[in-house]
């Protein structure tokens, strides 16, 4: 018995390392380990202080992230400096800026847009990986509205239509009003930060391609469950009877009814909100909205960005602007347009606030 | 469903255990198979249960007739009692069209009674007026659903030619699937039996589940009744060693399938949505990639087909032999979709005289029969110039007496070495543009790609298309060279578990997400 035990232990072993040397050579495996911890507010946040690195075949970058939760070399003041003009990003990965190096995400972008016509502006990021509109709304409240920002840009992903159900957060009343269901979203958190604290898990995520592969599958299988699950209740709750017919919808109107909601909260903090676009990505030269699905108000949509015509015209089969190895994140041209979408619709329609800090270019 | 989606493996699951617990009894056994086969047929569409239902009662009552037994009233107590069964579920389930179907059934129901009472008193004529019924029936429903639109729009514009134009209707009809695979299956039953070369079954249960086996109901392999059917008759064991090499056989077509087929489709799906606009060395990958896209695709299928049944304990026909290390046409014809081909020749190259009446006339044989292959595939001229393209070949190797060259030099010997090496290089090529014909939606696309597949440009889709067939190669060069089926054949337990390692890491990590149907289930 114990001679077939530790056969079958020693098979479990092999295999391991064989599938570890068949991802190396045959389907290398994004190196994306995501240090999340749970937050006052109770939703995930960027653990602070640390720095760690992403490895995909196209590309490898550090990441860091300041002692209050942003991705920063830098430390932020509540207070800003007199004659800077800040701008909050609320948002996930893309925000964050996945696979990008500090100075080629859409905040190093959007910064250095402003600085070079002569502005005095920082961008704060407070975007984490996973975010979805619940919990940019609650990021924005518990944290990012303490720092005053002149400007708010929340982003939106296809994704989040899933998330926001997922988070379970917020819901819809019958009568369509937002409420907030006072939970906490903490998916996996203790767990992950647990292991973490384990010096050979913490290596293994950030350089073993048979964990990663296998914790991305399994971790997509979970976020479908949940988001199921998570629909379900919330369909109960609302007394909306049958799932499939009514899932899309639900999400939908959930989402826009979120989006408003920020627009409320960051107007009524006295920041200019405005709201990112990620378009979804179909092929080198095809992309997507998918704001479509919902039924959004003009004020929403006059201060929507959207990159899709610059990544148009910019598109070509030998041109990327997604990564295609790791989680198709914009690659730092991608980044560049969308800053550059960005710096153009604030430049133009926030001119008044951004007044106090125009210098000589 | 489909093999390679998880709600097969779910279906599959229920019904293994159920099959295990009713292992020592094929009473049970062949009901539950049935019940199985239908679910899975009815999954694609509730309605196409009807047709196999019919042409199953009809074949196994004619098979009676032919084999010179009286088929009685008493025959039609269970076929008729399994039509009212369907139709009843069916009803249940809210199937549309359920006036249609249940017309279609008693009209063939009572034509059948009535065909079987009107025929008491016939002799040896008899056996042929059976067989005649299950033909015209089963072809019948295949010129119906697959090719009376084909046929009528092609009489259109030949008439078109001389300035008529016909009045006519087509049809608005759904082609069933697997319609093409389980007609010629039963009706292989029906002719072998007339010429004596099976035994009938008396058994209906055992005889409906063989028709609609369900790992080979929509794409095959087309099993000869002689084969499988008396496989039905006796006791299934499911043993280790079935579900050992089930498993493995299993997962060798589910890797070709989902790695190599689903990935490759898109690459050759970019090039023909507009041949004309493909770049430098486009359309040469375009055409690498739907050359072994169909390979593994249709191959895939055959081996999930046959692991499915090995794991059931069935013995089911080999389909493909590592086709594109053919030499010849005639070669190729002996590994590629090998349960057709042998049914084209059994049941209609050597009726047709084969090769007994001379060169002329074996040539005549040939091309008709691919040409009627093409036909099979699908309801268009660029199928039939398909079938075409490979009789004129066959004749042509014929002609040139190169089956014969080669049999006449040692493979071993440096010389025969490379001439075979050669003459597989050839009949790649040669099978390559056959492809072109069978991918191209008109003749003036098959032009297009004809001309432009002849440039070569390096490209991330060549790199792509490469990557994903070079270890399938490498695997069939290397089974092909130790002379064996499949690679791990004859290879030791630690060489086998590294074989398992590389395919089960394959399909999860190199697998496409698409879950892409078959091509085959377009037949």
């Amino acid at each position: 018995m114990v001679k077939y035990l530790g056969l079958a232990g020693l098979a479990v072993l092999y295999a391991l390392l064989f599938g570890e040397v068949f991802l190396r050579v045959m389907a290398p495996q994004p190196l994306m380990p995501r240090y999340v911890v749970g937050t006052g507010w109770g939703i995930r946040g960027n653990q602070p202080g640390i720095t760690y690195r992403q490895w995909t075949p196209e590309t490898e970058v550090m990441l860091t992230i300041n002692s209050q939760g942003m991705r920063d070399t830098r430390e932020h003041p509540y207070e800003a400096p007199p004659g800077t003009c800040r701008i909050a990003l609320l948002g996930d990965s893309y925000f964050m800026g996945y696979e990008a190096r500090l100075e080629e995400t859409i905040a190093g972008e959007l910064e250095a847009a402003f600085e070079r016509r002569g502005y005095d502006l920082d961008v704060l990021n407070f975007a984490v990986s996973g975010h979805g509109t619940s919990e940019m709304i609650l990021q924005f409240e518990n944290l990012a509205r303490h720092f005053s920002p002149d400007i708010t840009v929340f982003q939106f992903h296809g994704s989040d239509y899933d998330d926001n159900i997922r988070a379970n957060l917020h819901r819809l009343a019958p009568d369509g009003t937002l409420v907030a269901t006072g939970r906490t979203y903490l998916p996996a958190v203790g767990i992950r930060n647990t292991l973490e604290a384990i010096p050979a898990y913490r290596w293994m995520s950030e350089h073993s391609q048979i964990y990663a592969g296998l914790r991305e599958n399994a971790a997509a299988f979970v976020k479908v469950l949940l988001a199921r699950i998570s629909l379900r209740t919330s369909a109960a709750e609302t007394g909306e009877q049958g799932v499939d017919p009514v899932e899309e919808d639900v999400a939908s109107r959930l989402t826009a009814t979120l989006i408003a909601e920020a627009r409320r909260i960051t107007l009524a903090a006295g920041s200019d909100w405005y709201m990112f676009d990620v378009p979804t990505r179909r092929s080198r030269t095809e992309f997507a909205s998918l704001l479509g699905r919902m039924d959004l108000p003009p004020e929403v949509l006059a201060r929507t960005v959207s990159v899709l015509p610059a990544f148009e015209a910019h598109a070509g089969p030998d041109t990327k602007l997604y990564y295609e190895k790791g989680h198709l994140h914009f690659t730092p041209l991608g980044n560049r347009l969308a800053a550059e979408a960005l710096f153009e619709l604030i430049r133009q329609d926030s001119a008044g606030i951004l007044a106090k800090c125009k210098g000589a270019p | 469903m489909i093999f390679s989606q998880a709600v097969f493996f779910l279906f599959f699951g229920i019904v293994f255990v159920l099959y295990l617990a009713t292992m020592r009894s094929v009473r049970i056994q062949s009901p539950l198979l049935l019940v199985a086969s239908y679910i899975f047929y009815g999954w694609w569409d509730e309605r196409f249960l009807i047709l196999i239902a019919v042409s199953t009662v009809i074949d196994f009552v004619a098979g009676l007739g032919i084999a010179g037994r009286r088929p009685g009233w008493r025959t039609f107590v269970v076929p008729g009692g399994f039509l009212v069964g369907l139709l009843a579920t069916l009803a249940a389930l809210g199937t549309p069209d359920l006036r249609l179907m249940t017309g279609f059934a008693a009209i063939a129901f009572v034509a059948l009674a009535a065909f079987v009472a009107l025929t008491q008193g016939w002799g040896e004529g008899r056996r042929r007026a059976f067989l005649i019924t299950s033909l015209i029936f089963n072809l019948g429903l295949l010129g119906t659903f697959k090719y009376f639109n084909f046929f009528a729009e092609s009489f259109a514009e030949f008439a078109a030619l001389f300035g008529w134009t016909p009045g006519f209707v087509t049809l608005n009809v759904v082609l069933p699937v697997g319609i093409s695979f389980y007609t010629f299956q039963s009706m292989s039953y029906t002719i072998d039996l007339y010429r004596r070369q099976v035994e009938p079954t008396k058994d209906f249960v055992q005889f409906a589940a063989f028709v609609c086996f369900f790992p080979l109901l929509v794409a095959g392999p087309i099993e000869r009744a002689r084969h499988l059917l008396p496989q039905f008759a006796v006791p299934r064991q499911i043993t280790w060693a079935n579900l050992q090499t089930g498993a493995m056989v299993f997962l060798w077509g589910f890797y070709k399938k989902v790695v190599i087929a689903d990935n490759l489709g898109p690459i050759a799906d970019g090039v023909f949505a507009d041949p004309s606009a493909a770049g430098p060395g486009a359309i040469f990958v375009g055409m690498l990639a739907f050359t072994f896209q169909i390979y593994c695709d249709f191959s895939g299928y055959s081996d999930m087909a046959r692991g499915t049944a090995r794991i059931l304990g069935f013995d089911v026909m080999l389909n493909f032999n590592m086709p594109y290390f053919a030499r010849t046409p005639s070669e190729f014809w002996q590994r590629w979709h090998i349960s057709l081909s042998t049914w084209l020749r059994d049941y209609l190259y050597i009726p047709l005289g084969g090769n007994r009446g001379g060169a002329l006339m074996t040539y005549r044989n040939l091309v008709l029969t691919m040409l009627l292959g093409g036909l099979w595939h699908g309801a268009a001229w660029t199928f039939v110039a398909w079938g075409l393209f490979h009789g004129l070949i066959l004749v042509a190797y014929r002609l040139g007496g190169i089956d014969g060259l080669l049999a006449r030099v040692p493979p071993a010997r440096p010389e025969g070495f490379l001439l075979n090496g050669a003459a597989m290089a050839v009949m790649f090529v040669l099978a390559m543009v056959s492809w072109v014909f069978f991918r191209a939606k008109s003749f003036p696309e098959a032009a297009t790609v004809l001309q432009g597949m002849w440039s070569f440009a390096p490209s991330e889709s060549l790199d792509r298309a490469l990557f994903l067939i070079a270890p399938l190669v490498l695997f069939e060069a290397a089974t092909r060279w130790l002379g064996r089926i499949y690679p791990w054949t004859g290879a030791s337990l630690f060489l086998r578990f590294n074989l398992v390692l590389f395919l089960v890491y394959a399909s999860a990590f190199l697998g496409s997400s698409e879950g892409k149907a078959f091509i085959y289930f377009d037949f």
